[in-house]
């Protein structure tokens, strides 16, 4: 995991996004009220799925308030995920397009909603 | 008697992928600096919380006791000494006047899940908090 420090309020969206530009996990995240306030949260670096553990690429997808600050791992966050897109030999355009997806999603669905897609041979799997 | 008060909210959502086995804990925390040389008063904790995580593919798992909202605290802390105050949520009475206090963190907590093949988790949930706090003469 790592750390994401953010400085000021507003709202932001931040994700994590593996080598097939599948957005596995997003967070959004909205702070208001004193105007010094700064928040403190989490994003993995690696996501286990059915198939394993599965590196990804934590990456900010949207931010309302250009004042706030965002830094991964103490990085500005831009750096930090075009570090990452190397490390792990993802290509930053892939990346760039999880996140306009992303970004456009939230602005058709401001809440979030579960996602469940019933596989035919999904009750069969492991048996 | 003066009085500044301050407040702090948070919203945090997470929302994951369906091909996921495992979900990361909630952990969010927001802070603000205070004048140690005003009292400071905790006068609101709350947290409220929507959604939830669902299981597929995992027969014979029984949620016993399970808890139905996200936990929320308020930490004070102090110049020159490690420990902190901590109230928690829910709380809507104020709390006694606290001196020397440099900082507030108001934090939430939900659990993290994972699961062993064949299983598969759903996730979409979100928790919002907020803190009222007083600073007085």
């Amino acid at each position: 995991m790592i750390d994401v420090v953010v400085k000021g309020p507003g709202e932001l969206t931040i994700g994590a996004v593996d080598a097939k530009g599948r957005l596995l996990l997003r967070k959004r995240i909205v702070v208001s009220g004193d105007p010094a306030v700064e928040t403190r949260s989490q994003l993995p670096l690696t996501v286990q799925t059915r198939n394993g553990a599965v590196p990804v690429v934590p990456l900010l997808i949207q931010r309302k308030d250009a004042r706030q600050h965002i830094t991964f791992a103490g990085r500005d966050a831009p750096d930090f995920t075009a570090e990452r897109c190397r490390e792990i030999k993802v290509s930053t355009a892939m990346i760039d397009k999880a996140s306009r997806t992303a970004a456009a999603a939230l602005e058709h669905n401001e809440w979030p909603h579960l996602l469940i897609r019933p596989s035919a041979t999904g009750g069969q799997r492991g048996r | 008697m003066a009085t500044t008060r301050r407040m702090l909210q948070l919203y945090v959502d997470q929302l994951s992928d369906e091909l996921v086995t495992e979900v990361f804990p909630l952990v969010e925390e927001v802070f603000i600096f205070l004048d140690p040389t005003k009292k400071t008063v905790i006068r609101e904790i709350s947290v409220e919380e929507f959604g939830g995580v669902v299981a597929s593919h995992a027969s014979q798992i029984v949620p016993i006791g399970w808890t139905d909202r996200a936990a929320a605290r308020v930490r004070l802390f102090f110049s020159g000494r490690r420990e902190t105050e901590i109230f928690y949520a829910p709380s809507h009475v104020e709390s006694p006047e606290i001196d020397g206090v440099v900082g507030a963190g108001l934090g939430v907590l939900e659990l993290g899940f994972s699961i062993g093949s064949p299983g598969k988790l759903a996730l979409t949930r979100g928790i919002a908090a907020h803190a009222y706090i007083d600073e007085r003469d």
